[in-house]
């Protein structure tokens, strides 16, 4: 048994994978690999299942606190983010394909296009958060509407939970968040791998991984949205 | 040495089924992607609509529901998960019993409480005192425990 692992030969112009030298297979690594991120996914599932799990507790406790609390949110804004999130989940899955297929230039766009729309969630996020934060609806005890906010919205004094809403909002629309800034990250990395050609047909998986990570973080707005931003 | 071995080992017949098996992976068709965007769009679009009505209590079933439904279709789709292995689909499906049963603890403990009760003005907080009083006052309990009132 050699020390390195052996090359799996790649189309012209591109660069060979090396499998690691402890798996019997490129399969075998791939599959690994693959096990090992929805492995990662089901953690994620739980981070933010417990933050949901908070979410609900507290709005059975604090029915009307939580129905007024989402009325203060941009709802517009965040359907465009949902909207914005779904565009790129369909561009990420077309870039995987297109590494599938050896289709270089197809897979740079669709990874280019991805981080755009995740840039444009970070823009709208960025008005949404400036905006709470302007009229002084910041999380738990820095939770201070100003009169400014008191004024367009009448009657907040009266419902005393609303800076739990807000400590609940601010965590959940922030982890998520921070998703998307590592997300965008990923995108940067694999746009400058697969521009030195690493991704082809015979090794799309890192493009394939951070495609499942990016859906996940699509499929936990999927369910935020509904649940902070439409009050019903 | 390292590419001698490399160059070696290029030459065996056993990479070209390695190669082989990357092209096994089933590779979704754009019209099947295009269909679950659009499916999706309009599942928005829904969820947007509904949320102007007041169902009562179905409210957040709804909600829920619409994007459950939305979720399936991304994991199953975008993520593949329909033509991925057995392993992968049940530990990623697990992982949402297990969320499960966080949420079935919680609204069970949620239930069985009596300050959910006082914040709804509903009842006068429970009596335990009291309600051991009135019960058994001559028990063996009633007298341990009342040892350690006031403390």
């Amino acid at each position: 048994m050699s020390h390195a692992g052996h090359t799996v030969p790649a189309p012209e112009g591109f660069v060979p994978h090396v499998v690691a030298h402890h798996f019997e297979s490129q399969e075998q690594e791939y599959q690994s690999a693959k096990l090992g991120f929805w492995l990662f996914l089901c953690t994620e599932v739980l981070l933010f299942g417990g933050l949901f799990a908070a979410f609900f507790y507290y709005k059975s406790m604090y029915q009307a606190d939580f129905v007024r609390g989402g009325e203060l949110l941009a709802w517009k804004m965040g359907t465009l983010n949902t909207v914005i999130l779904l565009a790129s989940s369909y561009t990420m899955a077309m870039a995987v394909r297109s590494a599938q297929l050896t289709k270089k230039k197809a897979m740079l766009n669709y990874l280019l296009i991805t981080l755009i729309c995740g840039a444009g969630f970070m823009v709208v996020k960025y008005f949404e958060y400036t905006s709470k934060i302007h009229h002084g609806f910041l999380p738990g005890v820095f939770f201070v509407p100003n009169a400014e906010a008191l004024i367009e919205f009448p009657g907040l004094l009266d419902f005393p939970r609303l800076n739990l809403f807000f400590a609940l909002y601010w965590t959940m629309t922030g982890i998520h968040g921070f998703h998307v800034l590592v997300g965008m990250f990923l995108m940067v990395w694999l746009y400058w791998r697969g521009k030195k050609g690493h991704f082809h047909k015979g090794h799309y998986m890192p493009v394939d991984l951070v495609g499942l990570y990016w859906h996940l973080v699509d499929l936990i707005w999927i369910f935020l949205f509904p649940l902070l931003y439409l009050v019903p | 040495m390292t590419t001698t071995e490399a160059t070696t080992h290029a030459a065996e017949p056993h990479d070209d089924d390695h190669m082989e098996a990357a092209h096994d992976h089933h590779v979704c068709s754009i019209a099947a992607f295009v269909v679950i965007i659009l499916s999706l769009l309009f599942l928005t679009f829904v969820t947007v609509l509904v949320s102007l009505f007041d169902f009562g209590a179905a409210n957040m079933w709804i909600a829920m529901g619409v994007a459950g439904l939305k979720a399936v279709l991304v994991m199953g789709v975008f993520m593949h998960m329909l033509w991925d292995t057995t392993i992968n689909k049940l530990f990623f499906i697990c992982s949402f019993l297990f969320l499960g049963l966080l949420f079935l603890f919680l609204f069970v403990d949620m239930v069985a409480r009596s300050d959910l009760e006082i914040i709804h003005g509903r009842a006068a907080p429970l009596n335990f005192k009291e309600m051991s009083e009135q019960s058994a006052p001559d028990s063996a309990e009633y007298k341990f425990h009342s040892q350690f009132e006031g403390k």
